[in-house]
This record gives structure tokens, sequence and C-alpha cells, in this order.
């Protein structure tokens, strides 16, 4: 029996069907921002608002960041995580709905009032999912870190300088690894936990991680093909304003980081739906393949 | 053929005899020592010549026995760790070092071992055994000389407070009985070891004879000037002269490697930075000339991929204090890199000998981009001007050392930096990580009291190097570059040889830059004062053209946009909000773009400037070189008309806060 692939095309139609989704992601991803931006402004924007407009040393911003914003940190770093949680819960919560809506309305109907009552209903069971993942991930990496961290002093001692070289980006490469497919197993296990028959999120997890395993090349790069532009659409308007000075802060630089927001909403909500194939409970159009 | 040996070595002690400005042979030792390297114990018997070049005779002579402070849990430099933990600064399970001398006598045979007692000057500690007193049979008095013998056993701690073994490891530092000071009327200075502060001590001569396993490889203060096989052994040979310490390392050759290589000043100089000191010094780049000098450098064999670097940083290091503060007056310097295991070794000075540090995860990127190991290099390095030539109290006043080091040190790594004579370094901030450390400090600390008398450990730290470092870059901010430099080369080519305190700093500084300093002596060096300057307020009133007539030429005419166009009236408020008082320069820009510079005395805690002027002023920085680096509250320092010129969705410097925030906002996303 062969192992239904995601689809980069049916993720990309679907997510331009789903576009209230694809719009409720951006605003809610831009509103969780909102609390870490006041307490900044309040502690620090009439002092900001002094410093020169052509820029200071390095050294004497971080400086004059430290002395404003260390009082304020504890409130800052709270409403970073916050932002961080309330994102989460949100994503859990579209993640189920579309599950639920895609597997069992023939999709039919893509109202986001539906998409998130059927969210809401399901919520603790992607949500254990999404924490089966942050664990899988945090073992992997100690894991890693333990081997590695093990050996050191011993491949420190004997290896040639190439071979410790590799040796240290093998490291790299392997928490990258493990990165990517735990990912990818915890995008693919969502799906599967739209499985009516399934019971437990961890085997729904582990049936995700073991196809992300038997193809790995069509997962990474359906995964690649949507992080890439999504993670550009992010920085771009950053590294805009980095490169060229005068396009910090202006409103044609606002406008396009929006739009880069927008794009990133896209994406992020394409890369789920195109794993949406791999239940193969789901009405496929074969011309969609990649 | 030991005879013929040690003739050999005196002859050789004349010949290497570094051109010094100035000779004070004060305490010289004749040392004999071997190391067991499986117990890690030193066997050694040691002759010692103490010149008394005081105006006052003495009955007993002050020993340090530093290696007794990791004797137990309650020496003092235990005890000054338990009530202030610094991580791994503690003597390390099952590594417990001491040293006891088992004979002493004077050179006509009687024996002073019956007289020797221990003493506490500090903090009364009886389990502290880090200073010992013998009571002499007769006086020494001015100009004369006692010689002694004694025989002693140590063993090393693992490696801890820069001294020990690890493994097969040995750094060999503060080991042997070590004379303190004799300052007449006061008595001995002699301290006992603790936690933080380092060593005080004379100049001498140094004849070391050490016994090692055969093929061992080994660094050591001064020259090697023989090395024969005795038995399985090697027995080494170093002389030094004109230093006031001597120190070692020793290692099997399979876990260390010794690259021999030297300074060329014709290849190692920078043409940029002679220029530059010309330039300053406003002398001849001949009078400038550095000689060349031998450097030895011992290095992990698995750190060997670093030593290019290490090596290239010594010799900028060389280069750099050369040009600013002097030449390098030995003819040999000595790097040893410890092991990894023994990182507690990381990182100290020994006259003409010191350690570094580095990781082989160095070599690689991002570790590679930091600069790491051109800091400690540097550092190191320059201690041997401030301790090494320049021996300081490091006890009462260890800013001396290393507060002027760390302050020349990090000129020098601007140096590097700036002209991208070590291209790998990718990481700019030098100072500023010094500031923003001090911008943590909520209370002020003093920066010259003996390290053991501030609150906690970290504030003895900080006020020693960072503290003072910025204190310094301070005044050069203040006084300019160039003056700085050709005060603190007098104060260096002054006091070579000899035991400065802060006092011969302040006079000499005074002296040669014209300026009374005493904001910056007393101010900032004993009360602990830092600056914050303030812009307080800036207000603009709009004064009015006149209405009606303007009398002009003996009559009445209408008034009008020539005759008076209006003014804005200008009040500027400035405010210093500390007690450190000192000139500081203001810069205005005006609405034209014309930039004004003025200079406020400080004096007072506020001042008001009202100007009456055509433009309006759109920005107000006090202190806009950044002069005063020890000021950490700069936000303060600035106005400007915001919203005159500045678009409402521009959010100054942290216009990539939402950037940054969309990003993070990213991370969630594989988690769901």
């Amino acid at each position: 029996m062969t192992t239904p692939q995601p689809s980069w095309t049916f993720g990309f139609h679907m997510a331009m069907e789903l576009w209230r989704v694809v719009a409720a992601v951006f605003v809610v991803s831009t509103i969780v921002m909102l609390p870490a931006q006041v307490v900044l402004w309040s502690a620090a924007g009439e002092a900001l608002g002094h410093l020169p407009g052509d820029g200071l040393p390095n050294g004497e911003i971080l400086l004059i960041l430290i002395e404003l914003l260390v009082p304020v940190w504890p409130a800052l770093a709270t409403a970073v995580v916050s932002g961080w949680f309330a994102l989460w819960l949100w994503t859990v919560l579209w993640h189920a709905g579309v599950v639920r809506w895609l597997v069992f309305s023939g999709r039919r109907g893509a109202r986001l009032s539906e998409i998130l009552s059927r969210g809401v209903l399901h919520w603790w069971r992607w949500a254990r999912l999404g924490l089966t993942s942050v664990v899988a991930f945090g073992l992997g990496l100690t894991a890693i870190a333990v081997v590695y961290g093990a050996l050191q002093d011993r491949v420190a001692e004997s290896a040639t300088d190439l071979m410790f070289g590799l040796w240290l980006v093998s490291a790299i490469v392997l928490a990258a690894v493990v990165g990517v497919f735990f990912w990818l197993a915890g995008l693919r296990g969502a799906w599967l936990l739209g499985e009516s028959a399934r019971r437990s999120v961890v085997l729904a997890w582990l049936t995700g991680l073991g196809q992300t395993i038997r193809q790995p090349l069509r997962s990474v790069l359906t995964l690649v093909l949507w992080v890439l532009p999504g993670f550009a659409a992010t920085v771009g308007p950053t590294i805009l304003g980095w490169q060229f000075e005068m396009l910090r802060g202006t409103i044609p630089t606002t406008i396009l980081a929006a739009v880069g927001g927008l794009i990133t909403a896209f994406c992020l909500v394409g890369l789920f739906l195109s794993f949406a194939p791999v239940t193969g409970m789901v009405d496929e159009d074969p011309s969609d393949e990649l | 053929m030991k005879t013929l040996g040690v003739l050999v070595s005196l002859i050789l002690v004349v010949l290497v005899m570094p051109a010094a400005a100035q000779t004070l042979d004060v305490a010289s030792y004749d040392i004999e020592v071997a190391l067991d390297p499986k117990t890690h114990e030193l066997t050694g018997t040691q002759s010692v010549r103490w010149r008394n070049t005081t105006g006052v005779a003495t009955s007993e002579i002050w020993f340090h026995l530093y290696l007794n402070a990791f004797a137990s849990s309650e020496s003092t430099y235990s005890r000054e760790l338990e009530r202030d933990p610094m991580g791994s600064w503690g003597v390390k399970e099952g590594g417990w070092g001491w040293t006891r001398i088992s004979r002493l006598s004077l050179a006509d045979g009687a024996d002073l071992l019956p007289s020797l007692s221990f003493e506490r000057p500090d903090d009364g500690n009886q389990n502290d055994f880090t200073v010992a007193r013998v009571e002499l049979p007769r006086e020494v008095l001015p100009g004369e000389a006692v010689e002694f013998e004694l025989d002693f056993e140590a063993r090393l701690p693992r490696v801890v407070a820069r001294t020990g073994y690890e493994g097969e490891f040995h750094m060999v530092a503060q080991w042997f009985p070590k004379v303190g000071v004799f300052e007449g009327e006061n008595g001995w200075n002699c301290h006992q070891f603790h936690a933080v502060s380092e060593f005080f001590a004379d100049f001498g001569s140094y004849r070391v004879r050490m016994t090692i396993p055969r093929g061992w490889v080994v660094g050591a203060t001064g020259e090697q000037i023989s090395r024969e096989p005795v038995g399985t052994d090697d027995v080494v040979e170093f002389v030094a002269r004109d230093v006031h310490d001597f120190a070692w390392a020793a290692a099997p050759a399979s876990l260390m490697t010794v690259i021999e290589t030297d300074f060329e000043p014709g290849r190692d100089v920078p043409q940029l930075w002679l220029e530059r000191a010309v330039e300053s010094f406003e002398v001849g780049a001949g009078e400038l000339e550095l000689p060349p000098m031998n450097i030895r450098l011992l290095v992990p064999t698995t750190q060997r991929a670093l030593a290019p670097r290490m090596i290239r940083a010594a010799r900028l290091a060389v280069a750099w204090f050369g040009l600013h503060l002097g030449p390098y007056p030995y003819p040999q310097l000595t790097v040893v890199s410890p092991p990894a295991e023994a990182s507690a070794a990381d990182g100290m000075e020994y006259p003409t000998l010191f350690t570094t540090g580095a990781s082989r995860l160095d070599a690689y990127p991002p570790w590679s981009w930091m600069y790491g190991i051109e800091s400690v290099t540097v550092h190191e390095f320059g201690h041997q001007y401030f301790q090494g030539l320049l021996a300081s109290n490091e006890f009462e006043g260890a800013w001396l050392d290393e507060g002027l080091t760390t302050w020349a040190h990090m000129r020098c790594l601007d140096d590097i930096i700036a002209d991208k004579l070590v291209p790998e370094i990718r990481f700019p901030l030098t100072w500023e990580i010094g500031q923003i450390w001090l911008s943590f400090v909520e209370m002020p600390v003093r920066v010259d009291l003996p390290v053991w008398e501030q609150r906690l450990i970290v504030d003895a730290v900080m006020t020693s190097y960072g503290k003072t470092a910025l204190s310094l870059r301070t005044l050069e901010g203040v006084l300019g570059e160039s003056r700085l430099l050709r005060a603190m080369r007098a104060y260096v080519d002054e006091y070579s040889y000899q035991h400065p305190t802060g006092e011969n700093l302040r006079s000499v500084l005074e002296r040669e830059t014209d300026e009374e300093l005493g904001w910056f002596f007393d101010g900032v060096i004993r009360d602990g004062l830092t600056p914050d300057w303030a812009v307080l307020a800036v207000r603009h009133h709009w004064v009015r053209p006149v209405e009606g007539m303007v009398w002009r030429d003996g009559r009445w005419y209408e008034a009008d946009d020539e005759d008076d166009p209006g003014l804005w009236r200008i009040e500027i408020e400035l405010g210093r909000l500390t007690d450190l008082v000192g000139p500081v320069e203001v810069e205005l820009r005006w609405e034209t773009g014309r930039i004004e510079r003025r200079t406020w005395d400080g004096r007072d805690s506020w001042v008001r400037w009202t100007e009456e002027s055509p433009e309006l002023v759109i920005q107000v920085v006090v202190d806009p070189d950044g002069a005063w680096a020890l000021e950490t509250r700069r936000a303060n320092n600035y106005w400007r008309m915001e919203h005159w010129s500045r678009d409402p969705a521009d959010s100054g410097p942290l216009w990539w806060f939402d950037g940054a925030l969309r990003l993070l906002n990213l991370i969630t996303v594989p988690g769901s």
C-alpha cells in the first residue's frame, strides 16, 4: 500500500479557498504583538523619540535600550511570552477546525465561524498533539546535546581539525534534521488525527513521523516551498530597512510589512493544507499533484 | 661539569640582561626544584638574597606561602569564596594544594626555622597559612643584604586560581616561598592570599633549575639556557633578571606543542600604527623603533590550528604596547595556552610569561568571529607593563594593574578591529560591553579599595577591570587621546621597575597634561562617582516682530519685516545629575543644518543657555562623542524636536522591533 503524499498545489488552492482563515491568521498574529508594543512604547517611546534620526553607534543604541527596557523587562517578557502562547492556542484552534471541516464537511461552506466552532470543539485533542511535538522536539535536542556533550572531550582530544570541524557540523545538521522531521511529523499527525478511528495523539504523531521518514524528499520539499516564501515575507521588510536606512519606519515599509504578514499567513495556511492529502480521506483532484 | 654549567649560566645571565632603565636587585632567588608528575608534588631547595633598600632596619623576614590558600576549606581564600561563590573558582574536590618549609637557615648555617610563625595581617583567620614570618638573629641595616637558604615541599592543587595541575598539564605558579615587600617604617607588606587579589613583590634575579620528566615541554619566566638529561629526567635551567616573580608550565610533548617564533619589528609592526604613533608622540619613526624578541608558545596539540592566531595576537600586542608605552625590555616572551580541561589556568600574567586561553571551538564560526583569543592575549601581554614593569601593589590597588591594563588592551583591541588586522573578528563591540556591565551596578563602587574590602567579589572584579578602564577612557575622552597616551608613556618610563601608587600616577598625569585632575582621581577613582548628563528642557518662544512704528534716523517709520523679522527666544537647560564635576561638550543642531559645539564646565548642577535666533534648535546632544565613557545613562543626553522632522511611523532605533516580533511569532508554528 502506498502512503498518500502531501501536495503543494492542493495546499495552494485550499488556502485560496480558505481566504477567511488566512485573513484571520494574519489579524490574530498582528493582535498578539500589541501588548509587547504597548509595553515598549509606553516605557521607551518618549526617550526614543528624542534620539537622532541619523543613527547612533551600535553600542550606544544597545546601552540606551538596556537603560530603558531593563526596568520593564518583566512586563515586556510577559507580553511577548503571552503573545506566543496566544498564538499557539490560536494555531491549534484553526488547525483543528480546518481538519475537522475538510475531513467531515466535504469542503462545503468554508465559513470562518464554522471552521472555528469545529476547532473549539476539538481543540484539546489537537493541543495534545502540539504538546507532543514540543516535547518530542525537546527530547530530540536534549539527546543530541547529551550525546555530543559526552563525546566532545574525547573527540576534541583525538580528532584531526578536519574531523573535529565535521563533527561540529554534523551536530548542527542533526539538530536541524530533527527539527524539520519533527515539525513534519506534527503536520502529518494533525491530519491523521482527523481519522475517525484514531484515538491516540502520540500514535498519530509517530505515524506522521514514520510517513515523513518514508517520504523525506517530498515532505521536506513541500515544507521548503511554503516556508521559504513565508520566511522571506516576514523578514523582507526588516531586511529592506536594514539595507536602506531611508525606508525605516516609512509608510510604504509599514504597508509592505502588512503585505508580508498576509503572505506569511497564506503560506502557513497553505503549508498546513498541503498535508491534508496524507489522510487519504480528502477529495483531491489528481491534476493538483506537484 | 655542574660548576661549568653554573659558570656558563652566570655569563648568560649577564649577556641576556635587558637594557633596563633601572635595576633593582632586591629579592633574588636561586632555586632547584623537582616535579613529581604522579603526585604533583614539588621538592625544592632555594637560596634567597634579600636587600634592605629602605632607610629602616629590620630583624624579621615575611614570606608568602601562596599555595596554602588551597590547603583547606578554612583558608581565607576558601572562606571568601564560600561567602560569595564565583563559579569554578573554588578548590576542586580532592585537589587541595599546600606548601611547607622544612629547613630554613642563614647562609652561615644559623637555623631560622624555630622562629617561623604564621601571620594573618588581613583578617586574623587562624586557619590561614599563606603568610609566614621568621626572626633574624640580627638586624638587616639599610643597604645591607641577607642571604638564607630553605628547603620546601609543595603539592600543587588541581588547577585553581591560575595554578596547579590537571591531568599531566602543570601550571606551576605562586609555588615557592616568596619574600614580601619591606616598606621601611610601614613594616612588611605581605598580605594573605585572597579570593580575588593578586600579588606584590620586589624585583630581583632568578635562576631556576627544574627537574621534569624526560621529553616534557616547558615554558617559564626568563630564558632557557640549558637542558640536560639526568637519569630518567631532564634538568632545565632558566634565568631571568629584573623580574619580580617566576612561573613555569610543563606537560608531556603529546599533550602540548612548543612553537618557537619571534617578533620582528619590520614585519610585525603595522605601518598604520607606526604612522599614528609618530603623529601622536610628535617624534620621528626612529625614536619608536622596537627591538626584536623571541616568542615561545606552548599550545595544546588539539589547539594547534589556533596557534597562528595566538602568535599574531601576541605580535600585535608587542607592537601596540611598544609603540605607545615603550619597548618591551626583555628578549623573551613565553605564552602558554592551557588545555581546555585546565581552563582555570587561562588568562594570567607573570613576568615574561603569560597564559592565554582558547577552546578548540574558537577555530570555527561563529566562535572564530569573536575576539576572545586576541582579548586575553593582548590583556595578559599588557600586564608585562602594568604589573611586570610597573609592579604596583595588586593587593591594595588592583586597579593600577588590572584597570590600566584593561584600558590599554581595549585600546589595542579597538585598533586591531578598526584596522582589520584580524579579519576573522566580526564582533565589533568593545568598550560597550564594559558600559553595559557597569549599567547594571546600582550603587556606587569605589575603585581604590583593597579587593577584599569590596562588598562582593563581582564588585572587586568590575571595579578593578572594567570601571577603571572606562574611567581612563573617560579621561582620554576629556583630555584627548594623544595627551593621555603621552602621559601614560611618561608614567611607564618613570616608574618602570618600581612600585608606583595611585598618587604617582596622578602626579605624572597632572604634570604631563598640565591639568588639575581632582575630578578624576578624587571623584571617579576615590569616591566612585559616575557621570549622568541630561538635557533637562529646550523651549522655544516666538518673539513677535515689532508692531507699529520704528524710530530710525530721527523719524518714525512703519515697522516692516526688514526692521524686525521676529526671533525665537530659545532656552536650553542642561543638568548634571550626579556629583561628578567636569567639562562636557554640547552639540546644538540648528534648523538650517548648522552644527555648533560648545563646552559646559559642569560646575553648577544645571545651566540655562538663552539664545535669540531666527532659526530653531532642532537637536541638542550632551557629550555627542561619548567622551564620558563612564556614563551609562545616555538616553537623557538627547533632545530633538521630534515632531518636526520625523515620520510618525518611524520607530527610531527600534524600527526593527515589529519585524523581530513577527519572526519570533513563527517559532510557535512548528509546535502547533
